[in-house]
Formats: C-alpha cells, sequence, structure tokens
C-alpha cells in the first residue's frame, strides 16, 4: 500500500454503498451450480488436478527445450509458451476469469514442496505492492525483445526453469502466497486482465456471512487438537470474501470455497470491468483510488501491449536504426531501453498528463493531479486487454494446428513416433477469419474503457461529466486508433540477440 | 527455516539441471560430409519470391548429383506458416528453388535433402532480416 489520495467521488456514502450493493447483489449465475463442472470445482483437490496436466506438459516443455529441435516452430517449450499458453490464458480470462492461476503448474511445486518446508517469514511490509511486479513484467517484455526469447527454444526452457526456482524460493522463504500477490508477473498480468472477466469468486448472500463466526475462508480451519495442523487454507492473498471486491489479487484457487463451512462462496456471474467503476475498500487492497502501484500497473498493463506488439512490426526496426544514427549508440540494450522509456513511461506522462490538465481546467474537478491520474488510470486497462487479446488471440488462432505437428516430431525425436509423421502444415485458422476477430477484441476493449470512464466522470463532475469523459474518451480512442495501425502493420519479427 | 534434506535435495537437483541444461545447447554438425553453399537473390532478401541457389558436395568436395532437395522456411517465431519448395538441379552438385517468403523478420532455411542412394541428410541456414515491402 502506498500513498493516500483523497476521496475523489461526490456521490454521497449512501449513494455509493447502495450502488456497490447493488453490484455485489448481482449474482445470475453460478459456475459451481453447473452439472459435472460445478462438483468438479468444488471437489477439494480439484486445483491439484488441473495442475497435474499442466505440470506435466511443463516439464515435457523444459525437456524438449533443452533437448529438442533447436528451431523455435518445432520445438514444444516456443510452440507451448508463445502461441498456445498466451492465447488460452487470455482467452479464458474474457471467457471466464484468472483459470490459469487456478492451475498454476508452479504452485503445484510449491505446494509440494511445502508439505516439508513451513516458512515462518512475513513478506516485507515496505515491499507489500505491485511495484516489483511491475519491474518484473517489464523486464520480462524487455527480455522477450532483446533476447528473442520466442526464437530460443533454450531460453525459454531457462525462463520456464527460472519461475518455478522463483516460486520456490520465495514461496520457501515467505508465508502465504507471497510470490503470487506480490512477485508474480503473470499473476499481476491475469489480475488486471480479469478486472475484465465476466465471472469472480464472490459469496452468494452477504446475509449468511454477517451472522458467521469463524471467518474460515480467510483463516482456514485447523485441527482442534493441534493449531498446527492445517485442515484446510483460508485465503492465503488475505482476501476476506465478505469485503472482496472484483478479481484484483484472486487466483481462484477456491480455498475460500472449500473452507466455507456454510457453502456459501460461488464463481458467480458479473458485469465485467465493473469493479472498475467502483471505489469501494476492497478486502486485501484497499481503495483503488489510494493504490498508486495498482494504477501504475494498469497504465503498464495498456502501454506494455502497445510495446509488445510494435516490437513485432515492420516500423520498429526503422525506429531503431533511427535512434542509432541520431544517439550515436550501438548497443541493442540501449535502444530498446529508449524505445522502452519512450512507450511505457514517457508516452503514458504526456497522455495522461494532459487528460487530467483537460479534466481539471474544463470540467471543475478539483482532485490534485496524481489523484485523477490514479482514478482514470483503471479506465485504460480494458483497452490493453483488447489489444493483448488482438495480439496473443492472432498467435493462438493462426497457429493453433502447430501443436500437431510438433507433437508428432517430438514422440519421433524420441523414437517413438506413435502420432505419425509430422505434419507441418498443419498451421491454424487463416488470416481472414482471424483479424476481424481482432479487431473485435480491440472494440470490445475501447468499449469497455469508454463505459469506465463515463462512469467515473458521472460520478466525479455531476454538472459536466461530459467534460470530464472527453478527454479519456479522446486518449482511449487515440490509443485505440494506435492499436489499430499496430495490428494492419506487416510483421516483422527479428531475434535481435541471443535466439539458439 | 533450518536446511532440511529435503531443501539440500531441492537445491542439489536445482544445481544439477543448471549444469546439465548449461551443457546441453546443441551444436551445429557436419557429419555425413555434405556441405552446402547457397546464394539467395535478390538481396537483401524482401517479402515475394526469392530464389535460393545451392551447391551440394561431398567430403571429398566433389559435386552431389542426382540428389532430391526439398526447401522448407520457417519463421523464427512459432506458429507461423512454413513454405516449401522442391528444388531442381540446374547443373551437377548446382541446385535452385524458389522460395515465397511470406512476411518480414527471421527466417530459417531447411534443405531436406535425399541422396541419389536413398540416404537423407538436413541442412539449415539462417536468412536474417528478410524486409518487409
Amino acid at each position: 500500500m502506498t500513498r493516500q489520495a483523497p476521496t475523489l467521488s461526490p456521490a454521497t456514502d449512501q449513494d455509493r454503498v447502495a450502488e456497490e450493493d447493488e453490484f455485489l447483489d448481482a449474482q445470475p449465475f453460478d459456475l459451481l451450480k453447473v452439472p459435472l463442472l460445478g462438483p468438479l470445482l468444488g471437489w477439494r483437490h480439484s486445483r491439484t488436478f488441473l495442475q497435474i496436466p499442466l505440470f506435466a506438459v511443463s516439464v515435457v516443455m523444459v525437456l524438449d527445450g533443452f533437448l529438442g529441435p533447436t528451431l523455435s516452430p518445432k520445438n514444444l517449450a516456443t510452440v507451448l509458451t508463445w502461441v498456445h499458453f498466451r492465447g488460452a490464458l487470455v482467452l479464458a480470462i474474457l471467457c471466464a476469469g484468472n483459470l490459469f492461476c487456478l492451475a498454476c503448474p508452479f504452485m503445484l511445486a510449491r505446494n509440494f514442496m511445502r508439505r516439508w518446508i513451513h516458512p515462518r517469514l512475513a513478506w516485507p511490509r515496505r515491499l507489500r505492492n505491485k511495484w516489483i511486479p511491475i519491474v518484473l513484467f517489464v523486464g520480462v517484455l524487455f527480455a522477450y525483445e532483446l533476447f528473442g526469447l520466442w526464437a530460443s527454444p533454450w531460453l525459454t526452457a531457462w525462463v520456464i526453469v527460472g519461475y518455478f526456482a522463483a516460486i520456490l524460493i520465495v514461496d520457501g522463504l515467505f508465508t502465504h502466497a507471497s510470490f503470487c500477490k506480490y512477485v508474480c508477473p503473470i499473476g499481476q498480468f491475469n489480475f488486471i486482465a480479469a478486472t475484465a472477466s465476466p465471472l469472480e469468486v464472490a459469496v452468494r448472500d452477504g446475509e449468511v456471512c454477517d451472522d458467521c463466526k469463524t471467518k474460515d475462508c480467510i483463516r482456514g480451519r485447523r485441527e482442534p487438537s493441534s493449531q498446527l495442523v492445517v485442515l484446510q487454507r483460508g485465503c492465503e492473498l488475505a482476501l476476506f470474501q465478505p469485503a472482496k471486491v472484483g478479481n484484483m489479487d484472486c487466483t481462484f484457487c477456491l480455498d475460500c470455497v472449500h473452507a466455507c463451512p456454510h457453502d456459501n462462496v460461488g464463481i458467480l456471474s458479473r458485469l465485467p470491468a465493473g469493479e472498475l467503476m467502483i471505489d469501494p475498500n476492497r478486502s486485501g487492497i484497499g481503495r483503488f483510488s489510494r493504490r498508486n502501484d495498482i494504477a501504475a500497473l494498469a497504465i503498464v498493463f495498456c502501454f506494455g501491449s502497445l510495446m509488445n506488439a510494435f516490437g513485432m512490426v515492420s516500423p520498429v526496426y526503422a525506429v531503431e536504426d533511427w535512434l542509432r544514427h541520431a544517439l550515436h549508440i550501438q548497443s541493442q540494450a540501449a535502444v530498446l531501453g529508449i524505445l522502452f522509456t519512450a512507450v511505457i513511461v514517457v508516452e503514458p506522462a504526456l497522455l495522461l498528463g494532459l487528460a487530467v490538465w483537460i479534466t481539471r481546467a474544463w470540467a471543475g474537478v478539483k482532485n490534485g493531479w496524481l489523484a485523477v491520474a490514479i482514478r482514470y488510470a483503471y479506465a485504460l486497462s480494458p483497452l490493453g486487454f483488447g489489444m493483448w487479446l488482438a495480439h496473443y488471440g492472432y498467435h493462438f488462432f493462426t497457429g493453433l494446428y502447430t501443436i500437431v505437428p510438433v507433437a508428432q516430431n517430438a514422440f519421433a525425436q524420441i523414437g517413438w513416433p506413435i502420432l505419425g509423421d509430422p505434419r507441418w502444415t498443419w498451421v491454424g485458422l487463416p488470416k481472414t477469419v482471424v483479424e476481424p476477430l481482432e479487431f473485435g477484441f480491440l472494440l470490445l476493449g475501447l468499449a469497455g474503457s469508454l463505459l469506465v470512464a463515463w462512469r467515473l466522470a458521472h460520478d466525479d463532475s455531476k454538472k459536466h461529466p461530459v467534460r470530464a469523459f472527453a478527454p479519456w474518451a479522446a486518449l482511449s480512442i487515440v490509443l485505440f486508433l494506435c492499436c489499430v495501425w499496430l495490428m494492419t502493420q506487416p510483421m516483422d519479427m527479428r531475434a535481435t540477440m541471443g535466439a539458439g | 527455516m533450518a536446511a532440511s534434506p529435503c531443501l539440500r535435495g531441492v537445491l542439489m537437483s536445482v544445481a544439477l539441471l543448471f549444469f546439465v541444461a548449461s551443457g546441453c545447447r546443441p551444436a551445429a554438425h557436419d557429419e555425413d560430409g555434405i556441405s552446402i553453399e547457397q546464394t539467395i537473390a535478390p538481396q537483401p532478401a524482401r517479402v515475394g519470391t526469392e530464389t535460393i541457389s545451392f551447391r551440394l558436395t561431398d567430403a571429398s568436395h566433389q559435386p552431389v548429383s542426382g540428389a532430391h532437395v526439398q526447401v522448407e522456411g520457417d519463421m523464427s517465431h512459432p506458429g507461423m506458416a512454413p513454405v516449401f519448395a522442391d528444388a531442381t538441379e540446374v547443373s551437377p552438385g548446382s541446385y535452385t528453388a524458389q522460395l515465397p517468403f511470406t512476411m518480414g523478420g527471421d527466417w530459417v532455411v531447411l534443405f531436406h535433402i535425399t541422396l541419389s542412394n536413398g540416404r537423407k541428410v538436413e541442412r539449415q541456414i539462417g536468412v536474417k532480416g528478410v524486409e518487409s515491402n
């Protein structure tokens, strides 16, 4: 938690509570009530059941990355990581929720380790924020471009191994889910993206929680005779169900579902991105308006999507060449560093600064510059999610079937060609089918950003909501046009360094 | 937190993996004695059809004639459609193929060579920075 900003909304507390109650009470659908799927997810070992196959796939990916073909399109590590995993992850978040964290294979290794290793250290109070994962997230994007990770099965395998090592070290030393909440860059990506998901883990009936004495959803259950024996974990990310709002910091681990003695926690439908339109005090998080680290995460999430796509199209090389000549630098790392700084730091600072200035000057919003910027930064995350969907969805759909020949080849390589000869012509859906989908994702993201911005503007300036909305709508549209421009550029993927 | 035998085991496994993985990066080999010298035209390589001319020689630098060669182009990024072309022999040991590069970026060109005696050989070259139109 970081510095505090003043509460911004001029709506009365009564209005806001009623609004939030209305939001929280909308429970028309519960995934846990669906036949077959509901009982499966409600099963105490459902998470482990889902993690085991992904863990097995991870091991195969690492082995193939180290020992298999050096050519990226023919290796399971690169194909599954950069084509299927990324695409499936964002599509699952769009259609349901944070399902990857639910089935996270890294957590399986960590849970196994914790059978014997019981950490006692608490995560340092000063680090209980999102700044470390933000730096790691940008670092991953930077390394992806600099080392051409997509082109190197060997480096990709090392990324997977490094991830396993990092979670074992962090969660081997620190209690609770410190890695998930304060370190994991994939987790933070999932958390901020899942604010636009249609499902969330939430209480079914708030009145049941009012009468609850045990609070097992956060405390968990322990053996009555020995408090050291945990029968069922409570939420390891400090999300107390009755006060939990939205998907931020929720890994969908379902510990709360299993812990609740009243069977009062479900996976409920809600308005996608609705949690960005309100600013209640969220359990384990606080108010979004007072979390400049989470606002920064939303900004990096949005502008990082542009940078990640920009690194894959032809104009980036013209810009890099211009930078080399203009600044007389040869280092690729330095050139990329300048590009990243420009797109992820300078560009948002200028654009958001301009939008804040107009909001304050034109709409009469009296709050400070930083407070306004933080409040409206969250409105950019749906558009960012649209861009991630468009980018990763493109690779996923156009390379959907590539797993078939790569798997055939992997079996053939170990002398057991049970799947037959690799059919390398199996690739994926045609671009004519995929491209409309990509623009649909972008339009969906733009619509989400505009809706969130409108709702925030309406709350902030009852007299001039259009004036408060206009600069953020204009910013969203400008970024949307940038996304469209990027998606229409010719792809040009060069592994600049280190590709094996 | 005491360093239990389990923790020591985990740390030793990680260290072992590090050493194994460090040493297992595959290297290019030329064990069968077949060498390939190639040129790509026009230069610089651009999106569109490029002519790949190559010469196959054996260990004694004699031209390898009568081989069937399928040329395959793959993007450096996974999930992209590969392109294929059959090479034709224009003179003893010299072959040419028309390969359609479908997008800009780094390509890897594979030569699937079936020698006249039925033996199969694979060769791989990198084509860096194919330019977009």
